[in-house]
């Protein structure tokens, strides 16, 4: 294997690695809007503002 | 009045020498071609109309051969013209983030923040990005060209313009015609790999209906993911920044103003602008190489990819969801930023098997995590290789 190949490699591995830990974090966050403000009957629906 | 007639015959050699007729090479006529099958593709097909207009236009005038030595300063290569200085929002990378700030303006987060766990899908796409850069290496191109012409599997026209005004500018003409043609053939690139990788049982998979969302956690959303990706990805910045602050006008309910103007008037007058000047770019001299035909050629591999990988992995993640929770893999192409086409494909070959089963909204959010995470990878390959 070429050095280039595996620097690509890492590179590629790092960066689908990366992409999926932001997105689980953005999961998380996700998660944890919704657990401390929920949607309540009272409340106008979160549909858009246009 | 021989004098008369050679002036005469001098000052129409000199007209004739500045026209297009006496300049015109094979390379402008191909490009020429080019142009109006995109401006034809975009009006008899509305392919993307609102694209391949202004760039299939830019083409034309783009490739208007003139005599470079007679320094009319009309072309978009020579400093100063105005093409020149309308170029600059390009090579420059300051007009992508513009578009994202009206993209955020005009996209509703509520179906990815019904159903967080579709964010993952957008993720998954993003191997066409990172599959198509290696195979750009192993075919000789730099790390930061490979990375260019990897960001078009992302199917993100902004992001790929913004990522090669920085890694690699002498490939921006190729790499922003090549993502934004791709994104506007969605309707024939997609379909065949959806249709191929998924089975009938599959294909008729109902999805639960979405909850509803507060408009507590839509305000929240941006300021948060601001945040999250300042912290995590600061080059990510210019794009998810914009994306974000657009997002929070339209949400906030107290900038309507701000917002119709940012998903608007200003997101056409930067798309003009952008369009045109992406088709100017690709003047003959610099744009008709064997580069560029690589590059389209790994542009599709890396659309392929990006669509095969969000319909595979929906399939794996449907391994260990229960049942009455599984996605349907027709979702699964959405995952690519190709907003709202790649969405549309998915409700329009889950009506072909089911009629009343109706998948866009549950591929909107895939499709606007695709926006997130192509933008993502695009502030890691600037972290790797700027």
């Amino acid at each position: 294997m070429t050095a280039t190949l595996e620097l690509a490699l890492l590179i590629a591995v790092l960066g689908i690695g990366g992409i999926f830990i932001f997105m689980a974090l953005f999961y998380l966050m996700i998660r944890a809007l919704d657990k401390y403000l929920p949607y309540r009957e009272d409340e106008p629906e979160g549909k858009s503002s246009e | 009045m021989g004098n008369f007639i050679d002036f005469l015959i001098d000052n129409l050699t000199t007209f004739f020498n500045n026209t297009g007729f006496a300049n015109v090479e094979s390379g402008h006529v191909i490009m020429i071609l080019f142009g109006i099958l995109f401006i034809f593709l975009a009006i008899r097909y509305e392919f993307e109309p609102l694209l391949l207009v202004p760039i299939g236009f830019g083409i034309l005038v783009g490739n208007i051969p003139f005599d470079l030595s007679a320094n009319l300063e009309i072309g978009v290569y020579e400093e100063g013209s105005v093409l020149n200085i309308l170029y600059q929002g390009v090579e420059k990378g300051w007009y992508p983030p513009l578009i994202f700030l009206g993209i955020g303006a005009m996209t509703d987060f509520s179906a990815l923040i019904a159903n967080p766990k579709l964010i993952l899908v957008g993720a998954a796409c993003q191997f066409g990005i990172f599959g198509a850069y290696i195979i750009a290496l192993q075919l000789g191109f730099e790390p930061n060209e490979a990375a260019s012409i990897g960001i078009i599997g992302g199917a993100d026209g902004p992001t790929a313009i913004f990522l090669t005004s920085k890694l690699a500018p002498h490939l921006l003409g190729a790499v922003a015609i090549s993502a934004y043609s791709y994104m506007a053939l969605i309707p024939i690139l997609q379909p065949p790999f959806m249709r191929l990788l998924t089975t009938k049982k599959e294909k008729l998979i109902r999805m639960k209906s979405a909850r509803v969302v507060s408009q507590s956690e839509k305000i929240i959303f941006p300021v948060v993911g601001l945040l999250m990706t300042a912290f995590l990805v600061p080059s990510g910045l210019p794009l998810l920044g914009m994306l974000f602050f657009g997002n929070l006008l339209k949400e906030s309910g107290v900038t309507r103003r701000l917002a119709e103007t940012a998903r608007g008037p200003m997101v056409d007058i930067v798309t003009i602008l952008l369009g045109l000047m992406v088709g100017v770019s690709t003047q003959a001299t610099t744009f008709l190489t064997a580069a560029s035909v690589k590059i389209f050629l790994l542009g599709a591999l890396a659309f392929s990819i990006a669509t095969c990988a969000g319909v595979l992995f929906v399939k794996f993640f449907n391994l260990f969801l229960k049942e009455g929770n599984k996605i349907n893999p027709l979702i699964g192409n959405a995952g690519v930023s190709a907003v709202p086409g790649s969405a549309r494909m998915s409700q329009i070959v889950g009506l072909e098997y089911d009629s009343t089963n109706h998948l866009l909204m549950h591929a909107m959010g895939p499709n606007v995590a695709g926006v997130i995470g192509s933008a993502v990878a695009a502030g890691l390959m600037l972290g790797f290789l700027y």
